[in-house]
């Protein structure tokens, strides 16, 4: 039977036929906005922009989102993720414009700057870290604390109580580094090291990365009495999530995963306010302020663009389609922005924090055995079935949600 | 005719790790244009996976690029001419973090 | 392979692309059709007496349909009557020669059969609309053509329900394809088992979590008779890039087919975007969105040279939309709209009369 069809038609992409048409006809030699300017870049579809207005349109762009969704309040501590790749530092100097004494309409919430380190996972010599925090005190105007967070941390037992003490006696520090603890870092970064290479597949790896990584956030949030969270994730980072959450029986989830602000913890609030933005002019927004690239590693970075992993597939797949039929991410995203977070909900996930469906688990029998269907979303219960025994029992153990609803939650 | 090659963003990995490569291009009686260059540098200097470097006849999705440190949609792509002295740079936007 | 199957110990034959688990044929028949049998009674799909129209296309999927469907109906006692249902769009090279797979089918089978052509229903063969709108959303008109043709004939043959062949594969690579077009409308109903509203037979999809791969191993170990080659006027080269990302997706973990379709049905859409409101034709009296269905709107548009204006921007649509109601207004009740004609006059022949 001919699918094509049968499920309702093409969609050869002629609006996209289109675009490319009107793209090789634009002029190129002037700016697009001012008309008068040097071109500098060209963005969207074949729009060529002096830096002078390419500046204007992206610190337009990010405010322009934040001030639509109401985000941030007056005295707001506002967690800023920093992983050091490019959208991340892009993310924190347009941030920064908010500060600047010239500007009208301020932002007057109180950033605190986290890193994350995970290098130690990483075997490519050099954390990128002191480039992170040496560019971090280059940003102009912004008032800001800066937090050190070595990965390793969230297997600590008691990682929040302990965190919390350390917080407690260095508060008025201007630079927090967790790496001051009185830990064996090395031996946590060797477990970690571990239980990660008891993950079997890398797609499973990359999930649970990224899992505890919004543990720590969500801890840190705690700790520091912080309702906000801002993200980096890119258009095409979001994009190419959907289609990875889709691949993993998140769909019910989408929401939360690919919104502007992702409310998947109640009383914290994640915001991905570079959602509209493309690497590009990330990247490009760098060069205007002379910031150079930092290089930022992930479990996939060097393997196979197609069959190195889902989030790569997802990821070379997005891009691909883009290069070739330019409306793609955008209409992605709009189709995320249709959908709705669901309501018959009644825990978080253990380890990706989600809301959880209440559903007929199609449950393997390795997942049977820890009694732990009702606390997974069906990603998790992916993620965790692809892991050995002892990585099973570990990272679900070290969640922190409960804690971290505690925090929260007024009951 | 001689180039300078700059990597950057996590490009460089491709290129053993070195960020900046000096490069004399053979004689040849075409023209050297982006089009031409990017397999020769695949096939000459690449030291990892082809794959992640150019998908078809372009670069990959997600790598940008400049030519004397103006995005080459300005200069005309795939179309553009090569000429001496000139310095080409990649920057990996690729994930990370 | 030196392997041993999983479930009983003897040589294994395959590998499951489910879930690569090593099987020996006999085995592999069992889960194969098991699973299908639990499908269809988990989600109650079929009642006691009802009359089933399998779409017969002549191609894997509906050849394997037709096969199990008889084995699984005789096995458990489903208590069906089937019939194959065929669909004749004119496409010389192509359809003749399915076509002669689907009346194979009938005698291997033993099931009565029905041809139905868009010549006799519409007035035009595919052959035709291409000669006259070019390759471009050739593919939209036969799908609403199509879609109409197989109620219609099951209508005629006084079917409970239609079932089609589509498999896990299709399913997931149209979630897909809806994401990717940003059509949040389809995507409710493209994960159904079972799709049908008020007035029009219920259509369901036994193969729903059936992935395609084993479709194509059971009827080639089983040796069914199939026809293999794709529509020669489906260029459709974005489809093409989501059935690539999902063979891809399923090298990494074959599980993600089933796990897509899980996403597809848990999207919830919000609220506030609008859904199309169902109504009926005023031509011809089947489902529509709007005061003429889309094969009336088509068909129109196809007879009077003006072919495009079917397809495309709201505003031209809505022109034409409002034109032709008025005229069908005019005509009266059975209206004389042209084209559409023929779906009024095609009586019951005695023959399908007598399958029963």
């Amino acid at each position: 039977m001919c699918s094509t069809a049968s499920f309702g038609g093409n969609s050869c992409g002629s609006r996209d036929e289109e675009m490319i048409k009107r793209k090789t006809q634009k002029r190129r030699d002037v700016c697009f906005k001012c008309k008068t300017g040097d071109p500098f870049v060209v963005i969207r579809q074949g729009d060529p922009f002096c830096g002078t207005c390419f500046d204007t349109h992206v610190i337009h762009k990010f405010r322009q989102g934040l001030g639509k969704t109401k985000i941030l309040y007056p005295g707001d501590k506002l967690l800023v993720n920093i992983s050091g790749n490019v959208s991340s530092l892009a993310m924190l100097r347009l941030l920064a414009t908010g500060y600047d004494t010239a500007s009208h309409k301020k932002i007057t919430a109180d950033p605190k700057i986290v890193v994350v380190d995970d290098s130690f996972m990483f075997d490519s010599g050099e954390s990128p870290v002191p480039a992170i925090l040496r560019e971090v005190e280059r940003v102009p105007d912004m008032p800001r604390q800066v937090f050190v967070v070595p990965f390793q941390l969230v297997f600590l037992s008691n990682f929040r109580e302990r965190c919390k003490e350390f917080y407690e006696g260095n508060k008025d520090r201007k630079i927090v580094d967790f790496n001051e603890m009185r830990v064996d870092f090395e031996k946590l970064a060797d477990s970690a090291r571990s239980t990660f290479s008891n993950i079997e597949t890398v797609s499973a790896r990359e999930d649970i990365h990224r899992s505890l990584r919004l543990q720590i956030l969500s801890t840190l949030a705690g700790i520091l009495h912080s309702t906000k969270i801002m993200m980096s994730d890119t258009s095409t980072d979001l994009a190419a999530r959907l289609l990875s959450s889709v691949a993993v029986g998140r769909g019910a989830n989408l929401p939360h995963e690919t919104q502007y602000l992702d409310n998947r913890l109640p009383g914290v609030t994640f915001i991905n306010c570079m959602r509209e933005f493309t690497p590009k002019e990330c990247a490009y927004y760098l060069r205007r302020l002379g910031v150079a690239p930092i290089t930022v590693l992930t479990h996939s970075t060097l393997l196979d663009p197609i069959v190195g992993s889902v989030n790569r597939l997802t990821d070379t797949f997005i891009s691909g389609l883009q290069a070739t039929f330019p409306s793609t991410i955008s209409t992605v995203m709009k189709t995320s922005a249709k959908l709705q977070p669901m309501s018959n909900c009644s825990r978080n996930c253990d380890v990706c924090l989600l809301p959880i469906i209440q559903r007929e688990a199609d449950v393997t029998d390795k997942m049977s055995e820890l009694d732990l269907e009702d606390k997974l979303c069906n990603g998790c219960v992916i993620a965790l079935s692809e892991c050995e025994q002892d990585v099973r029992e570990i990272v679900p153990k070290s969640s922190n949600v409960k804690a971290i609803l505690d925090e929260f939650l007024i009951s | 005719m001689n180039i300078t090659i700059e990597l950057a963003g996590g490009a460089e990995l491709l290129f053993g790790n070195q960020r900046k490569h000096e490069v004399t291009l053979p004689e040849s009686d075409k023209q050297w244009t982006m089009a031409t260059l990017l397999p020769w540098i695949r096939d000459n200097l690449l030291q990892e996976r082809g794959e992640l470097f150019m998908q078809g006849k372009s670069v990959r999705p997600g790598i940008l690029v400049l030519v004397n440190d103006a995005d080459w949609e300005l200069a005309g792509e795939l179309d553009y001419v090569i000429e001496n002295k000139d310095n080409i740079m990649f920057i990996s936007t690729l994930h990370g973090g | 392979m030196p392997t041993e199957c999983v479930e009983c110990g003897k040589r294994a034959i395959l590998k499951r692309p489910k879930n690569r688990k090593a099987l020996c044929k006999d085995c592999f028949y069992s889960v194969f059709e098991y699973e299908i049998h639990e499908t269809i009674t988990k989600n109650r799909l079929f009642k006691p007496g009802e009359t089933i129209a399998i779409g017969a296309s002549g191609g894997k999927d509906s050849t394997v349909l037709a096969h199990i469907m008889k084995l699984l109906n005789d096995r458990y006692d489903y208590g069906l009557n089937l019939v194959l249902l065929s669909i004749d769009e004119g496409i010389s090279g192509y359809r003749d020669d399915s076509l002669e797979t689907v009346k194979r089918n009938q005698i291997q089978y033993s099931l009565p059969l029905k041809i139905l052509s868009y010549q006799e229903l519409y007035g035009w063969t595919m052959d035709a609309i291409v000669k006259e709108i070019g390759m471009k959303n050739n593919c939209t008109f036969c799908g609403v053509f199509r879609r109409q043709a197989l109620d219609r004939g099951a209508a005629m043959l006084k079917c409970d329900k239609i079932v089609t062949g589509h498999n896990a594969d299709d399913i997931a690579e149209t979630v897909i394809m809806n994401i990717l077009r940003g059509d949040i409308a389809r995507l409710g109903r493209c994960t159904s088992i079972s799709t049908g509203s008020e007035g029009m037979i219920s259509r369901c999809k036994p193969f729903k979590y059936t992935y395609e791969k084993e479709i194509v191993m059971y009827a080639h170990f089983k040796k069914l008779d199939y026809f293999t080659t794709e529509c020669i006027y489906s260029p459709n080269a974005y489809r093409g890039h989501a059935r690539t990302f999902l063979k891809d997706l399923e090298k990494i973990r074959p599980r993600a087919i089933l796990d897509i379709i899980t996403s597809g049905e848990d999207m919830a859409i919000k609220e506030e975007v609008r859904m199309p409101i169902q109504s009926t034709c005023q031509n011809c009296g089947y489902i529509a969105s709007s005061e003429l269905c889309k094969a009336c709107i088509m068909l129109d548009g196809l007879n009077r040279g003006r072919p495009e204006l079917s397809i495309g921007k709201n505003n031209k649509r809505k022109k034409i939309l409002k034109m032709t109601a008025e005229k069908a207004k005019e005509a009266g009740k059975n209206g004389k709209l042209n084209g559409a004609n023929a779906v009024h006059d095609i009586s019951v022949s005695q023959d399908v009369e007598n399958m029963f």
